[in-house]
């Protein structure tokens, strides 16, 4: 059996015109995707059955004795940490905030160790953006500054910028300018028009200098900031006066290096100010394919994006303080559950050897470093694939997963709803 | 009045302790304050039993707390206060002294990020280090610290006076990234050596009298001053978005 206009559940760019061939249950190919959604289409290594840890080993168990595990562990924590959710569908978010509710535990998704800096930004000033069909249709411009998209995202340019021809844009490639902004040549500057090298952590101050250029303060500016030569800042600066829609893409490599969530402010300033000259968008590179999805669910059912503390009852957040590597780096918490994310591969060494200490769960399809620590692991089905749901594209444009085959395993929303129908029971609700 | 607080035991999960001010503690005894409730992780629990409490004396105010012992997992301790005086004879976790509006409070070791956070008023002394976000605003706020004083004798981490808008902070030692980030007004003295002072000010004053280890290019030089006996350079900006703030300098990298 073929199935069409299946969405792809990897990156946030949740391509959603991939060929799937179906026999007995099983995929036996996957067309149009790239080669990481078509690895993580195809499956790979499974978790079988849920699994509880009796004297350092795991022994399989029923999902019923693991879901009563977790609820006696969540229910026995003062400040458990639920944490994950990127890879998984908005239904299962909701149940997941849900549940931190009730157990006054504190909630955080993957974009904490990703583009939280991003939306810290936007809570300062804002996001000149749009839909990536508007970019696919307009934009003659594209700069990707500090991410690696061709690697990351490998349908991004095909699909959304570089490549496409549009209603505005007919000539396809030929009729785009496209700039990669970064530390070092990546595969993305080989399909570039221009490559700008900027010193490691130099972001900042490059921005600032851009800023002053375009408020008419080229004066100032000295004649080399953060390794890129003032001739080619005044330049850059025209060419994005010069451009009839320009949109800055921008990852890693401005979130997460010197200044963070300072250098995402001054980028969207950048473009802000660009706006009284042409058309300027800006858009982070979200990486999973559903870490839009989380930010969206919590801010609808808490009134914050991510890193959300229940503690007290009513929702805070204070990324740096309630966020998860901090918590787990200052030792604060006392159990965490895990849901489609795999910390241990992620975090660094001090968070990961606290979570090694603590009771931890686990809810995953695929066996993971995290799970080598886990004291209790419960496998699920895979979102987009064994079970539908909706997850957001980078662009925060909801899509709706499909799905392709029938699980062996339940989802992620049951599973969480089992564990919540647990803890109400222990607690004598 | 004074009243003691010895905690029983080293926290792991951090106590939340807003009520810990002495508007909450003037006029009141021994067993009112042990039965006044605090946050434990997801707990809300008696004062009583996580600290030992020692009362000298009842005023109906300027109540004098003495924190004995290590409160670096205590967090937001006179967070709001308007009068009296707070020692912690140790470290302190975050949040101390946030939105103060009067009063005083002595830190002897170090206090973690947001100490003074928005701050009104009164006087807020770190004797050893301070964390990140020194008297900055939070997520969002228009305005940190709008007045009032924050001393430091040790360093400071990043972004000290955040979003400042009025008031004073003095730092002995050195500070991080981008102090003064976003200000609009008040004054922010760093002795020892920052980076890239004053991103996106509006307007205030920052004075760096020790190195300014990399200077943001949108900063206009407006000639020398001799401030505290000191020639400093000075210059205007943060010119990305039009501001007028003044920002002294003493040493700074070549061009």
């Amino acid at each position: 059996m073929t199935i069409t206009d299946v969405l792809c559940p990897f990156c946030g760019a949740l391509c959603d015109d991939v060929v799937v061939e179906v026999e007995n249950n099983k995929i036996v190919e996957v067309k149009e995707a790239c080669e990481m959604g078509v690895s993580k289409m195809m499956g790979h290594e499974r978790i079988t059955t849920p699994m509880i840890r009796e004297s350092g080993e795991l022994k399989e168990t029923t999902y019923e004795d693991a879901v009563d595990k977790t609820a006696e562990i969540l229910v026995n924590s003062i400040r458990p940490l639920i944490y994950g959710w990127s890879s998984t569908t908005c239904e299962a978010h909701k149940k997941g905030i849900e549940l931190a509710e009730e157990m006054g535990a504190v909630i955080d998704n993957t974009a904490s160790v990703c583009h939280g800096p991003s939306i810290l930004a936007i809570q300062n000033v804002g996001l000149p953006s749009c839909t990536l069909g508007q970019i696919k249709n307009r934009a003659d411009l594209i700069i990707y500054w500090g991410s690696n998209q061709a690697e990351a995202h490998p349908r991004h340019m095909s699909r959304y910028t570089s490549f496409p021809r549009g209603f505005f844009s007919e000539e396809g490639r030929k009729g785009k300018k496209v700039v990669v902004v970064d530390v070092r040549k990546t595969t993305t500057v080989e399909v570039a028009d221009e490559f700008i090298q900027v010193a490691p952590g130099e972001d900042y101050p490059v921005l600032s200098a851009l800023r002053a250029i375009l408020a008419g303060e080229e004066d100032i500016v000295p004649s080399c900031v953060g390794g890129v030569s003032k001739e080619r800042l005044i330049e850059l600066v025209e060419k994005m006066k010069d451009a009839r829609f320009g949109v800055i893409f921008f990852g890693l490599g401005l979130t997460h290096t010197r200044g963070r969530h300072n250098n995402v402010v001054n980028a969207i300033s950048l473009v802000r100010e660009l706006n009284a000259h042409t058309k300027f968008v800006i858009m982070p590179m979200r990486g999973h394919y559903n870490v839009t999805g989380f930010n969206q669910v919590c801010t609808w059912e808490t009134g914050f994006p991510f890193a959300v503390d229940f503690s007290r009852g009513q929702p805070w957040y204070n990324p740096g303080e309630t966020s998860a590597v901090d918590i787990l780096n200052r030792k604060e918490c006392d159990s965490a559950l895990i849901v489609a994310s795999d910390p241990a591969a992620h975090f660094p060494r001090k968070s990961v050897e606290h979570l090694a200490k603590i009771p931890l769960i686990q809810i995953d399809p695929y066996p993971n470093p995290t799970m080598e620590l886990a004291d209790v692991v419960i496998p699920s089905a895979i979102a987009g694939v064994e079970v539908e749901g909706t997850a957001y594209r980078m662009d925060k444009v909801p899509i709706r997963l499909r799905k392709v085959i029938e699980p062996n395993h339940l989802s992620d929303e049951e599973i969480l709803g089992r564990i919540l129908d647990k803890v109400r029971e222990r607690r004598g609700e | 009045m004074q009243v003691t607080l010895t905690p029983k035991k080293a926290f792991k999960v951090p106590v939340e302790a807003e009520a810990i001010k002495p508007d909450n503690f003037a006029g009141k005894g021994k067993s009112e304050i042990e039965s006044i409730a605090l946050w434990h992780g997801n707990k809300e629990v008696k004062l009583g039993s996580l600290f030992d409490v020692k009362v000298e004396g009842v005023d109906k105010e300027g109540a004098k707390i003495v924190i004995e012992g290590d409160a670096s997992r205590i967090k937001r301790i006179g967070e709001g206060m308007t009068s009296g005086e707070i020692t912690i004879n140790g470290n302190v976790d975050m949040h101390c002294g946030a939105m103060m509006s009067g009063g005083k409070v002595i830190v002897k070791g170090d206090a973690d990020a947001w100490a003074g956070r928005e701050m009104r008023g009164g006087e807020l002394v770190v004797e050893g280090n301070a964390g990140n976000y020194l008297g900055a605003g939070y997520w969002g706020v228009e305005k940190g610290m709008r007045g009032g004083v924050i001393r430091v004798k040790g360093d400071a981490g990043d972004y000290v006076g955040g979003h400042m808008g009025g008031g004073e902070i003095i730092v002995k030692g050195s500070a991080g990234l981008l102090p003064g980030l976003n200000m609009s007004g008040g004054k922010i003295i760093i002795e020892g050596d920052v980076t890239l002072p004053g991103g996106e000010m509006k307007n205030g004053m920052i004075v760096i009298k020790g190195k300014v280890l990399e200077m943001l290019p949108s900063f206009r030089f407006e000639g020398t001053e001799i401030i505290d006996s000191l020639k400093l350079k000075k210059f205007t900006g943060d010119l990305t978005r039009g501001g007028s703030g003044t920002l002294y300098v003493n040493i700074i990298p070549e061009e």
